[in-house]
Protein backbone atom coordinates (compact mmCIF):
# COMPACT_ATOMS: atom_id res chain seq x y z
CA UNK A 1 0.00 0.00 0.00
CA UNK A 2 2.97 2.33 0.89
CA UNK A 3 4.65 1.62 -2.19
CA UNK A 4 1.69 2.59 -4.04
CA UNK A 5 1.07 5.57 -2.42
CA UNK A 6 4.83 6.74 -3.03
CA UNK A 7 4.62 5.87 -6.78
CA UNK A 8 1.24 8.11 -7.13
CA UNK A 9 3.12 10.85 -5.59
CA UNK A 10 6.49 10.38 -7.64
CA UNK A 11 3.95 10.48 -10.78
CA UNK A 12 2.15 13.50 -9.44
CA UNK A 13 5.61 15.46 -8.91
CA UNK A 14 6.99 14.60 -12.47
CA UNK A 15 3.57 15.61 -14.10
CA UNK A 16 3.75 19.05 -12.30
CA UNK A 17 7.16 19.32 -12.86
CA UNK A 18 6.81 18.73 -16.72
CA UNK A 19 3.63 21.59 -16.50
CA UNK A 20 6.14 24.21 -15.47
CA UNK A 21 8.47 23.78 -18.34
CA UNK A 22 8.93 27.26 -20.33
CA UNK A 23 7.75 27.42 -23.93
CA UNK A 24 10.20 27.09 -26.50
CA UNK A 25 11.56 30.37 -27.77
CA UNK A 26 10.85 31.30 -31.32
CA UNK A 27 14.58 31.99 -33.60
CA UNK A 28 15.02 35.61 -33.59
CA UNK A 29 15.66 36.44 -37.60
CA UNK A 30 17.15 40.22 -38.53
CA UNK A 31 16.84 42.23 -41.41
CA UNK A 32 18.82 44.44 -42.81
CA UNK A 33 18.50 46.85 -45.60
CA UNK A 34 19.15 45.82 -48.68
CA UNK A 35 20.04 49.70 -50.10
CA UNK A 36 20.84 52.72 -48.42
CA UNK A 37 21.77 55.70 -50.48
CA UNK A 38 23.66 58.59 -49.08
CA UNK A 39 23.59 62.14 -51.19
CA UNK A 40 27.04 63.62 -50.23
CA UNK A 41 25.79 66.58 -52.61
CA UNK A 42 22.85 67.21 -50.29
CA UNK A 43 25.24 67.16 -46.97
CA UNK A 44 25.68 70.36 -45.17
CA UNK A 45 28.71 71.21 -42.68
CA UNK A 46 27.86 74.66 -39.92
CA UNK A 47 30.68 76.94 -39.75
CA UNK A 48 32.04 79.94 -41.07
CA UNK A 49 35.26 80.35 -44.14
CA UNK A 50 37.83 81.94 -42.15
CA UNK A 51 40.99 82.73 -44.30
CA UNK A 52 44.01 83.09 -42.11
CA UNK A 53 45.43 86.24 -41.56
CA UNK A 54 48.87 85.27 -40.18
CA UNK A 55 51.89 83.26 -40.76
CA UNK A 56 50.45 80.36 -38.43
CA UNK A 57 54.00 77.99 -39.03
CA UNK A 58 56.88 78.71 -36.66
CA UNK A 59 60.06 79.40 -37.79
CA UNK A 60 62.55 76.77 -37.25
CA UNK A 61 66.33 77.94 -37.00
CA UNK A 62 68.73 75.26 -39.18
CA UNK A 63 70.16 72.88 -36.52
CA UNK A 64 73.76 71.81 -37.82
CA UNK A 65 74.30 68.14 -37.54
CA UNK A 66 78.21 67.42 -36.43
CA UNK A 67 78.46 64.29 -38.33
CA UNK A 68 81.63 62.26 -37.12
CA UNK A 69 83.75 62.07 -40.45
CA UNK A 70 86.49 59.07 -40.12
CA UNK A 71 89.47 61.52 -39.45
CA UNK A 72 92.01 59.27 -38.06
CA UNK A 73 93.32 59.83 -34.85
CA UNK A 74 95.93 57.60 -34.32
CA UNK A 75 97.75 54.55 -36.02
CA UNK A 76 98.35 51.68 -32.79
CA UNK A 77 96.40 48.68 -34.89
CA UNK A 78 99.53 49.25 -37.66
CA UNK A 79 102.34 49.18 -34.75
CA UNK A 80 101.01 45.90 -33.67
CA UNK A 81 100.88 44.71 -36.53
CA UNK A 82 104.76 45.49 -37.19
CA UNK A 83 105.41 44.14 -34.33
CA UNK A 84 103.65 40.90 -34.85
CA UNK A 85 104.06 40.16 -38.43
CA UNK A 86 107.48 40.50 -38.11
CA UNK A 87 108.85 37.02 -38.11
CA UNK B 1 138.74 19.01 -65.63
CA UNK B 2 139.10 15.46 -64.74
CA UNK B 3 140.95 17.15 -61.54
CA UNK B 4 138.02 19.31 -60.78
CA UNK B 5 135.52 16.37 -61.13
CA UNK B 6 137.83 14.38 -58.78
CA UNK B 7 137.96 17.04 -56.44
CA UNK B 8 134.09 17.19 -56.99
CA UNK B 9 133.46 13.61 -55.89
CA UNK B 10 135.78 14.11 -52.63
CA UNK B 11 133.95 17.19 -51.65
CA UNK B 12 130.52 15.35 -51.91
CA UNK B 13 131.70 12.15 -50.39
CA UNK B 14 133.03 14.87 -47.52
CA UNK B 15 129.76 16.18 -47.27
CA UNK B 16 128.09 12.67 -47.33
CA UNK B 17 130.63 11.24 -44.65
CA UNK B 18 130.03 14.37 -42.22
CA UNK B 19 126.16 14.00 -42.52
CA UNK B 20 126.36 10.42 -41.68
CA UNK B 21 128.94 10.24 -38.77
CA UNK B 22 126.20 12.55 -36.27
CA UNK B 23 123.14 10.91 -37.68
CA UNK B 24 124.99 7.43 -36.72
CA UNK B 25 125.72 8.64 -33.40
CA UNK B 26 121.76 10.36 -32.93
CA UNK B 27 120.64 6.65 -33.94
CA UNK B 28 122.45 5.18 -30.95
CA UNK B 29 121.31 7.82 -28.95
CA UNK B 30 117.90 7.53 -29.77
CA UNK B 31 117.94 4.13 -28.62
CA UNK B 32 119.50 4.92 -24.98
CA UNK B 33 117.47 6.34 -22.20
CA UNK B 34 120.27 8.36 -21.08
CA UNK B 35 118.71 11.63 -19.43
CA UNK B 36 120.71 14.14 -21.96
CA UNK B 37 120.27 12.54 -24.79
CA UNK B 38 117.77 14.88 -26.89
CA UNK B 39 120.06 17.90 -26.22
CA UNK B 40 123.01 15.73 -27.77
CA UNK B 41 120.95 14.18 -30.31
CA UNK B 42 120.30 17.81 -31.31
CA UNK B 43 123.85 18.55 -31.32
CA UNK B 44 124.24 16.29 -33.93
CA UNK B 45 121.72 17.00 -35.91
CA UNK B 46 122.39 20.37 -36.28
CA UNK B 47 126.48 19.21 -36.84
CA UNK B 48 124.44 17.34 -39.80
CA UNK B 49 122.66 19.93 -40.79
CA UNK B 50 119.49 18.74 -39.94
CA UNK B 51 118.52 21.53 -38.40
CA UNK B 52 114.77 20.97 -38.38
CA UNK B 53 115.29 17.64 -36.38
CA UNK B 54 117.42 19.47 -34.42
CA UNK B 55 114.54 21.88 -33.41
CA UNK B 56 112.51 18.76 -32.56
CA UNK B 57 115.11 17.57 -30.07
CA UNK B 58 115.77 21.19 -28.83
CA UNK B 59 112.29 21.21 -28.01
CA UNK B 60 111.70 17.81 -26.42
CA UNK B 61 115.35 18.53 -24.05
CA UNK B 62 113.63 22.00 -23.07
CA UNK B 63 110.03 20.01 -21.90
CA UNK B 64 112.22 17.51 -19.66
CA UNK B 65 114.84 19.97 -18.40
CA UNK B 66 112.76 23.12 -18.12
CA UNK B 67 116.63 24.95 -18.78
CA UNK B 68 119.51 24.61 -20.64
CA UNK B 69 123.17 25.72 -21.00
CA UNK B 70 124.93 28.96 -22.73
CA UNK B 71 125.85 26.38 -25.38
CA UNK B 72 122.62 24.94 -25.73
CA UNK B 73 121.25 28.74 -26.33
CA UNK B 74 123.86 29.13 -28.68
CA UNK B 75 122.26 25.89 -30.46
CA UNK B 76 119.09 27.39 -29.82
CA UNK B 77 119.92 30.61 -31.67
CA UNK B 78 121.56 28.46 -34.93
CA UNK B 79 118.48 26.62 -34.79
CA UNK B 80 116.34 29.48 -35.04
CA UNK B 81 118.06 30.79 -37.52
CA UNK B 82 118.15 27.58 -40.12
CA UNK B 83 114.67 26.50 -39.09
CA UNK B 84 112.93 29.81 -38.14
CA UNK B 85 111.27 30.81 -34.53
CA UNK B 86 108.14 29.49 -35.64
CA UNK B 87 109.92 26.11 -34.77
CA UNK B 88 110.51 26.74 -31.36
CA UNK B 89 107.22 28.61 -30.76
CA UNK B 90 104.64 26.00 -29.76
CA UNK B 91 106.59 25.28 -26.15
CA UNK B 92 103.88 25.35 -23.24
CA UNK B 93 103.64 28.58 -21.35
CA UNK B 94 104.88 27.24 -18.17
CA UNK B 95 107.99 26.27 -20.05
CA UNK B 96 108.72 28.91 -22.02
CA UNK B 97 108.55 30.98 -18.57
CA UNK B 98 111.32 28.73 -16.92
CA UNK B 99 113.92 29.69 -20.17
CA UNK B 100 116.74 32.34 -20.02
CA UNK B 101 118.07 32.36 -23.02
CA UNK B 102 117.44 35.26 -25.72
CA UNK B 103 115.87 33.04 -28.46
CA UNK B 104 113.41 31.90 -26.04
CA UNK B 105 113.04 35.59 -24.59
CA UNK B 106 112.05 36.90 -28.28
CA UNK B 107 109.20 34.00 -28.38
CA UNK B 108 108.06 34.64 -25.14
CA UNK B 109 108.30 38.37 -25.93
CA UNK B 110 106.22 38.28 -29.42
CA UNK B 111 103.25 36.17 -27.73
CA UNK B 112 102.70 38.21 -24.51
CA UNK B 113 102.56 41.54 -27.10
CA UNK B 114 100.12 39.49 -28.77
CA UNK B 115 98.24 38.85 -25.64
CA UNK B 116 98.58 42.57 -25.43
CA UNK B 117 99.76 42.07 -22.33
CA UNK B 118 102.75 44.41 -22.26
CA UNK B 119 104.36 45.13 -19.07
CA UNK B 120 105.20 41.01 -19.33
CA UNK B 121 106.08 41.33 -23.28
CA UNK B 122 108.98 44.37 -21.65
CA UNK B 123 109.89 41.91 -19.04
CA UNK B 124 110.45 38.88 -21.43
CA UNK B 125 112.42 40.78 -23.75
CA UNK B 126 114.37 43.12 -21.51
CA UNK B 127 117.54 41.41 -20.55
CA UNK B 128 118.48 40.71 -24.40
CA UNK B 129 121.98 41.66 -24.39
CA UNK B 130 123.08 44.55 -27.09
CA UNK B 131 125.18 42.46 -28.44
CA UNK B 132 122.72 39.41 -29.53
CA UNK B 133 121.46 39.95 -32.72
CA UNK B 134 117.65 39.33 -31.30
CA UNK B 135 118.79 43.04 -29.65
CA UNK B 136 116.93 45.39 -32.24
CA UNK B 137 113.53 43.48 -32.37
CA UNK B 138 113.61 42.83 -28.54
CA UNK B 139 114.04 47.36 -28.82
CA UNK B 140 111.23 46.73 -30.95
CA UNK B 141 108.62 45.25 -28.56
CA UNK B 142 109.95 47.53 -26.04
CA UNK B 143 109.26 50.59 -27.61
CA UNK B 144 105.52 49.87 -28.47
CA UNK B 145 104.84 48.00 -25.62
CA UNK B 146 106.08 51.44 -23.54
CA UNK B 147 103.87 53.17 -25.51
CA UNK B 148 100.86 51.22 -25.30
CA UNK B 149 101.37 51.23 -21.40
CA UNK B 150 101.72 55.17 -20.92
CA UNK B 151 104.82 54.96 -20.01
CA UNK B 152 107.00 58.72 -20.53
CA UNK B 153 108.16 59.50 -23.39
CA UNK B 154 112.04 59.51 -22.63
CA UNK B 155 111.76 55.92 -22.00
CA UNK B 156 109.48 55.31 -25.41
CA UNK B 157 112.28 57.46 -27.10
CA UNK B 158 115.39 55.57 -25.63
CA UNK B 159 113.99 52.09 -26.64
CA UNK B 160 112.93 53.53 -30.31
CA UNK B 161 116.74 54.75 -30.56
CA UNK B 162 118.40 51.46 -29.36
CA UNK B 163 116.30 49.99 -31.85
CA UNK B 164 117.31 52.29 -34.58
CA UNK B 165 120.84 52.14 -33.79
CA UNK B 166 121.54 48.35 -33.30
CA UNK B 167 119.70 47.75 -36.15
CA UNK B 168 121.39 50.02 -38.25
CA UNK B 169 125.18 48.69 -36.77
CA UNK B 170 123.93 45.03 -37.74
CA UNK B 171 122.61 45.84 -41.02
CA UNK B 172 126.25 47.16 -41.93
CA UNK B 173 127.56 44.02 -40.74
CA UNK B 174 125.08 41.33 -42.21
CA UNK B 175 126.69 38.87 -44.05
CA UNK B 176 124.20 38.67 -47.01
CA UNK B 177 121.52 40.86 -48.44
CA UNK B 178 118.46 39.47 -47.28
CA UNK B 179 120.20 39.77 -43.49
CA UNK B 180 120.83 43.29 -44.13
CA UNK B 181 117.40 44.18 -45.56
CA UNK B 182 115.32 42.48 -42.04
CA UNK B 183 117.68 44.62 -40.03
CA UNK B 184 117.01 47.56 -42.15
CA UNK B 185 113.21 46.66 -42.28
CA UNK B 186 113.54 46.84 -38.43
CA UNK B 187 115.19 50.03 -38.23
CA UNK B 188 112.52 51.80 -40.60
CA UNK B 189 109.76 50.36 -38.59
CA UNK B 190 111.00 52.40 -35.16
CA UNK B 191 111.61 55.06 -37.23
CA UNK B 192 107.82 54.80 -38.29
CA UNK B 193 106.37 54.52 -35.20
CA UNK B 194 107.88 57.34 -33.70
CA UNK B 195 105.98 59.42 -36.37
CA UNK B 196 103.21 57.73 -35.75
CA UNK B 197 103.74 58.25 -32.05
CA UNK B 198 104.00 62.28 -32.73
CA UNK B 199 100.64 61.96 -34.75
CA UNK B 200 98.70 60.25 -32.05
CA UNK B 201 100.28 62.99 -29.97
CA UNK B 202 99.41 65.80 -33.06
CA UNK B 203 102.33 66.86 -33.28
CA UNK B 204 102.24 67.05 -37.31
CA UNK B 205 104.98 68.49 -37.94
CA UNK B 206 106.93 66.36 -36.62
CA UNK B 207 105.32 63.14 -38.15
CA UNK B 208 105.43 64.55 -41.05
CA UNK B 209 109.27 65.05 -40.85
CA UNK B 210 110.10 61.78 -38.75
CA UNK B 211 107.75 59.84 -42.23
CA UNK B 212 110.26 61.55 -44.28
CA UNK B 213 113.42 59.78 -42.87
CA UNK B 214 111.93 56.55 -45.18
CA UNK B 215 113.92 56.08 -47.82
CA UNK B 216 112.02 55.83 -51.54
CA UNK B 217 113.48 52.91 -52.23
CA UNK B 218 112.49 51.02 -49.03
CA UNK B 219 110.07 48.08 -48.97
CA UNK B 220 107.83 50.45 -45.96
CA UNK B 221 107.93 53.51 -48.09
CA UNK B 222 104.43 53.03 -50.53
CA UNK B 223 102.54 52.08 -47.24
CA UNK B 224 103.94 55.35 -45.91
CA UNK B 225 102.62 58.10 -47.88
CA UNK B 226 98.93 57.52 -46.70
CA UNK B 227 100.04 58.22 -43.16
CA UNK B 228 102.21 60.74 -44.36
CA UNK B 229 99.15 62.16 -46.45
CA UNK B 230 96.90 62.18 -42.74
CA UNK B 231 99.65 64.01 -41.18
CA UNK B 232 99.41 66.91 -43.67
CA UNK B 233 95.56 66.64 -43.88
CA UNK B 234 95.79 67.15 -39.97
CA UNK B 235 98.21 70.01 -40.65
CA UNK B 236 95.65 71.75 -43.39
CA UNK B 237 97.70 71.41 -45.43
CA UNK B 238 95.32 69.50 -47.77
CA UNK B 239 96.34 70.42 -51.15
CA UNK B 240 99.76 68.32 -49.93
CA UNK B 241 97.30 65.40 -48.16
CA UNK B 242 96.03 65.39 -51.95
CA UNK B 243 99.53 65.48 -53.72
CA UNK B 244 100.75 62.63 -51.95
CA UNK B 245 97.61 60.53 -52.13
CA UNK B 246 97.98 61.02 -55.94
CA UNK B 247 101.20 59.61 -55.92
CA UNK B 248 99.38 56.07 -56.00
CA UNK B 249 98.40 56.93 -59.63
CA UNK B 250 102.24 56.79 -60.30
CA UNK B 251 102.40 53.75 -62.70
CA UNK B 252 105.40 52.37 -60.59
CA UNK B 253 102.73 52.05 -57.47
CA UNK B 254 99.66 50.27 -59.44
CA UNK B 255 99.63 47.36 -57.14
CA UNK B 256 99.38 49.37 -54.06
CA UNK B 257 95.42 50.61 -54.01
CA UNK B 258 94.47 51.84 -50.12
CA UNK B 259 90.96 52.46 -50.11
CA UNK B 260 92.03 54.79 -46.88
CA UNK B 261 93.58 57.14 -49.61
CA UNK B 262 90.46 57.32 -51.26
CA UNK B 263 88.72 58.62 -48.47
CA UNK B 264 91.53 61.31 -47.59
CA UNK B 265 91.33 62.21 -51.10
CA UNK B 266 87.19 62.94 -50.34
CA UNK B 267 87.95 64.55 -46.98
CA UNK B 268 90.63 67.18 -48.29
CA UNK B 269 88.05 68.02 -51.13
CA UNK B 270 85.54 68.56 -48.53
CA UNK B 271 87.71 70.86 -46.25
CA UNK B 272 88.69 72.88 -49.28
CA UNK B 273 84.75 73.18 -50.14
CA UNK B 274 85.12 71.31 -53.34
CA UNK B 275 81.93 69.57 -53.18
CA UNK B 276 81.41 68.49 -56.49
CA UNK B 277 85.21 67.03 -56.55
CA UNK B 278 84.57 65.46 -53.43
CA UNK B 279 81.43 63.60 -54.76
CA UNK B 280 82.67 62.79 -57.91
CA UNK B 281 85.43 61.15 -55.54
CA UNK B 282 82.70 59.45 -53.48
CA UNK B 283 80.85 57.74 -56.81
CA UNK B 284 83.98 56.73 -58.58
CA UNK B 285 84.85 54.97 -54.77
CA UNK B 286 80.83 53.25 -55.27
CA UNK B 287 81.48 52.21 -58.80
CA UNK B 288 85.15 51.31 -58.28
CA UNK B 289 85.30 49.11 -55.43
CA UNK B 290 81.61 47.97 -54.66
CA UNK B 291 81.91 45.35 -57.43
CA UNK B 292 84.71 44.22 -57.27
CA UNK B 293 85.05 43.79 -53.34
CA UNK B 294 81.62 41.60 -53.54
CA UNK B 295 83.42 39.34 -56.78
CA UNK B 296 86.55 39.04 -54.04
CA UNK B 297 84.68 38.20 -51.36
CA UNK B 298 83.41 35.71 -53.02
CA UNK B 299 86.31 34.31 -54.10
CA UNK B 300 87.30 33.92 -50.22
CA UNK B 301 83.88 32.64 -49.45
CA UNK B 302 84.33 30.21 -52.11
CA UNK B 303 87.50 29.01 -50.80
CA UNK B 304 87.57 29.44 -47.17
CA UNK B 305 87.78 26.02 -46.07
CA UNK B 306 90.62 24.65 -48.60
CA UNK B 307 94.24 24.50 -46.73
CA UNK B 308 96.18 25.73 -49.65
CA UNK B 309 93.97 27.56 -52.54
CA UNK B 310 95.47 31.15 -50.99
CA UNK B 311 99.37 30.04 -51.01
CA UNK B 312 98.97 29.07 -54.59
CA UNK B 313 98.05 31.77 -55.51
CA UNK B 314 100.80 33.48 -54.59
CA UNK B 315 102.58 31.43 -57.03
CA UNK B 316 100.81 31.32 -60.15
CA UNK B 317 101.20 33.36 -63.11
CA UNK B 318 99.93 37.33 -62.95
CA UNK B 319 97.50 36.62 -65.76
CA UNK B 320 96.31 33.46 -63.84
CA UNK B 321 95.60 35.61 -60.44
CA UNK B 322 93.84 37.96 -62.51
CA UNK B 323 91.51 35.72 -63.70
CA UNK B 324 90.69 34.56 -60.24
CA UNK B 325 89.45 37.69 -58.86
CA UNK B 326 90.08 41.71 -58.77
CA UNK B 327 93.01 43.36 -56.34
CA UNK B 328 93.65 39.45 -56.50
CA UNK B 329 97.24 39.99 -58.73
CA UNK B 330 97.83 43.13 -56.77
CA UNK B 331 97.36 41.84 -53.19
CA UNK B 332 99.78 38.92 -53.88
CA UNK B 333 102.53 41.39 -55.40
CA UNK B 334 102.10 43.53 -52.15
CA UNK B 335 101.90 39.58 -49.53
CA UNK B 336 105.43 38.37 -51.97
CA UNK B 337 107.33 41.27 -51.19
CA UNK B 338 106.48 41.01 -47.23
CA UNK B 339 109.39 39.98 -45.20
CA UNK B 340 107.03 37.49 -43.12
CA UNK B 341 105.50 35.98 -45.85
CA UNK B 342 109.34 35.58 -47.21
CA UNK B 343 110.78 34.30 -44.02
CA UNK B 344 108.07 31.82 -43.68
CA UNK B 345 108.61 31.00 -47.56
CA UNK B 346 112.24 29.82 -46.94
CA UNK B 347 111.39 28.38 -43.73
CA UNK B 348 108.71 25.53 -45.66
CA UNK B 349 111.55 25.20 -48.30
CA UNK B 350 114.22 24.38 -45.85
CA UNK B 351 111.39 21.80 -44.06
CA UNK B 352 110.60 20.42 -47.75
CA UNK B 353 114.13 19.46 -48.72
CA UNK B 354 115.01 18.43 -45.08
CA UNK B 355 111.76 16.35 -45.18
CA UNK B 356 113.22 14.51 -48.58
CA UNK B 357 116.95 14.43 -47.19
CA UNK B 358 115.05 12.37 -44.26
CA UNK B 359 113.20 10.06 -46.11
CA UNK B 360 116.92 8.73 -47.74
CA UNK B 361 117.79 7.80 -44.01
CA UNK B 362 117.93 3.97 -43.82
CA UNK B 363 115.48 2.16 -41.43
CA UNK B 364 115.03 3.32 -37.79
CA UNK B 365 112.46 4.10 -35.29
CA UNK B 366 114.25 7.55 -35.18
CA UNK B 367 113.44 8.32 -38.90
CA UNK B 368 109.62 6.87 -38.22
CA UNK B 369 109.18 9.38 -35.41
CA UNK B 370 110.62 12.62 -36.91
CA UNK B 371 109.27 11.72 -40.56
CA UNK B 372 105.73 12.18 -38.60
CA UNK B 373 107.11 15.42 -36.68
CA UNK B 374 108.84 17.36 -39.71
CA UNK B 375 105.33 16.36 -41.96
CA UNK B 376 103.51 17.95 -39.52
CA UNK B 377 105.38 20.93 -38.97
CA UNK B 378 105.30 21.59 -42.89
CA UNK B 379 101.37 21.09 -42.93
CA UNK B 380 101.12 23.60 -40.22
CA UNK B 381 103.25 25.64 -41.56
CA UNK B 382 101.24 25.52 -45.06
CA UNK B 383 98.42 26.02 -43.39
CA UNK B 384 99.43 28.98 -41.72
CA UNK B 385 100.53 30.80 -44.70
CA UNK B 386 97.57 30.04 -46.72
CA UNK B 387 95.90 31.83 -43.67
CA UNK B 388 97.94 34.63 -43.51
CA UNK B 389 97.58 35.43 -47.14
CA UNK B 390 93.40 34.45 -46.66
CA UNK B 391 93.67 37.20 -44.12
CA UNK B 392 95.47 40.28 -45.86
CA UNK B 393 92.58 39.69 -48.66
CA UNK B 394 89.74 39.62 -45.41
CA UNK B 395 91.02 42.67 -43.92
CA UNK B 396 91.30 44.34 -47.47
CA UNK B 397 87.65 43.45 -48.10
CA UNK B 398 86.66 44.73 -44.72
CA UNK B 399 89.14 48.23 -44.82
CA UNK B 400 86.76 48.84 -48.61
CA UNK B 401 83.48 48.64 -46.61
CA UNK B 402 84.93 51.13 -43.65
CA UNK B 403 85.77 53.38 -46.73
CA UNK B 404 81.83 52.85 -47.96
CA UNK B 405 81.33 53.30 -44.79
CA UNK B 406 83.07 56.82 -44.01
CA UNK B 407 82.33 58.19 -47.75
CA UNK B 408 78.25 57.44 -46.83
CA UNK B 409 78.96 60.37 -44.03
CA UNK B 410 81.18 62.56 -46.06
CA UNK B 411 78.44 62.65 -48.65
CA UNK B 412 76.06 63.29 -46.27
CA UNK B 413 77.84 66.13 -44.90
CA UNK B 414 77.87 67.46 -48.48
CA UNK B 415 74.63 66.81 -49.31
CA UNK B 416 73.83 68.96 -45.71
CA UNK B 417 76.41 71.92 -46.76
CA UNK B 418 75.00 71.83 -50.25
CA UNK B 419 71.16 72.32 -49.14
CA UNK B 420 71.97 74.87 -46.43
CA UNK B 421 74.17 76.87 -49.22
CA UNK B 422 70.33 76.57 -51.09
CA UNK B 423 68.60 77.41 -47.77
CA UNK B 424 70.34 80.37 -47.46
CA UNK B 425 70.64 82.00 -50.43
CA UNK B 426 74.50 81.95 -50.41
CA UNK B 427 77.04 79.99 -53.23
CA UNK B 428 80.67 79.38 -52.85
CA UNK B 429 82.96 81.92 -53.73
CA UNK B 430 83.50 79.33 -57.52
CA UNK B 431 82.37 75.79 -58.60
CA UNK B 432 85.73 74.80 -58.98
CA UNK B 433 88.91 76.62 -57.71
CA UNK B 434 92.40 75.72 -60.37
CA UNK B 435 95.48 75.06 -58.93
CA UNK B 436 98.34 77.77 -58.50
CA UNK B 437 101.84 77.53 -57.32
CA UNK B 438 100.79 80.32 -54.79
CA UNK B 439 98.18 77.98 -53.05
CA UNK B 440 101.37 75.89 -51.96
CA UNK B 441 102.20 75.31 -48.90
CA UNK B 442 106.28 74.33 -48.99
CA UNK B 443 108.78 74.38 -46.63
CA UNK B 444 112.73 76.27 -47.95
CA UNK B 445 113.66 72.89 -48.33
CA UNK B 446 111.00 71.89 -50.88
CA UNK B 447 111.09 72.65 -54.54
CA UNK B 448 108.80 73.31 -57.16
CA UNK B 449 107.72 72.15 -60.35
CA UNK B 450 104.58 72.03 -62.67
CA UNK B 451 102.84 69.01 -63.00
CA UNK B 452 102.79 67.62 -66.60
CA UNK B 453 100.59 65.03 -66.15
CA UNK B 454 104.05 62.47 -66.17
CA UNK B 455 105.16 61.21 -62.58
CA UNK B 456 109.03 61.17 -62.25
CA UNK B 457 110.62 58.37 -59.52
CA UNK B 458 112.30 61.08 -58.42
CA UNK B 459 109.12 63.08 -57.77
CA UNK B 460 106.72 60.82 -55.79
CA UNK B 461 105.50 61.59 -52.57
CA UNK B 462 106.22 65.07 -53.17
CA UNK B 463 103.19 66.40 -55.08
CA UNK B 464 100.90 69.16 -53.79
CA UNK B 465 97.93 70.45 -55.70
CA UNK B 466 97.91 74.14 -55.70
CA UNK B 467 93.87 74.35 -54.79
CA UNK B 468 92.16 77.53 -53.58
CA UNK B 469 90.17 76.82 -50.67
CA UNK B 470 86.55 77.65 -51.68
CA UNK B 471 85.24 78.16 -48.13
CA UNK B 472 84.53 81.34 -48.69
CA UNK B 473 80.51 82.47 -49.47
CA UNK B 474 78.94 84.82 -51.48
CA UNK B 475 75.26 85.68 -50.75
CA UNK B 476 72.88 85.93 -54.05
CA UNK B 477 70.75 88.68 -53.17
CA UNK B 478 72.97 90.99 -52.19
CA UNK B 479 75.71 89.62 -54.85
CA UNK B 480 72.56 91.02 -57.72
CA UNK B 481 72.47 94.04 -55.81
CA UNK B 482 76.28 94.85 -56.50
CA UNK B 483 77.76 94.47 -53.14
CA UNK B 484 79.42 90.94 -52.59
CA UNK B 485 79.25 89.43 -48.95
CA UNK B 486 82.54 87.71 -47.89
Amino acid sequence: MKTLLILLLGMQIAVAAEKNKSPKEAPVSYQYKKYEHFDLGDLEVQGNIVAPGDLSIKGRSAQLIDRTLDIRVDFNQQMRSDVLDLR
Amino acid sequence: MIKLMIILIFFCAGIVEAQQAPLDKAFDLYMTNKAQKNEWIAYEMMTAQYFFVASIFAKRHILTKGEHSSIFEEALDTISTKAGLEALSDLPDETMQRTTGATMSLVLGLRRFNEKNYQAAINAVKDISPFNRFYPEAQMIIGPSSYFLGLKDEVVAQAYLACEQSADRMAKSASHEKLRRYYELIRENCLIHQARQSYAKTNFATSTLQYEKIDKQSYRWPYVIVERAWSSFQSKDYNRALGLVATYGSPLLESYFFPEAEVLKALSYHHLCLYDDALQVIDHYYQEYKPKSEALRKVIDDNKNTSDFFLNLMFEERSEREKVGPFVAGLAIQIRKEVKFNLDLITLRRAEEELVSVSKWPDHPMKKDITYEIMGMIAHLKKKMNFYVMERMVNFVNEIHRGSYAMFNIKLDLLSKKRDLLYKGEKLVADRARGEAQNVQRRPDQHFYTFTGEFWADELGDYSFGLKSNCETQNNRTAATGGVQK
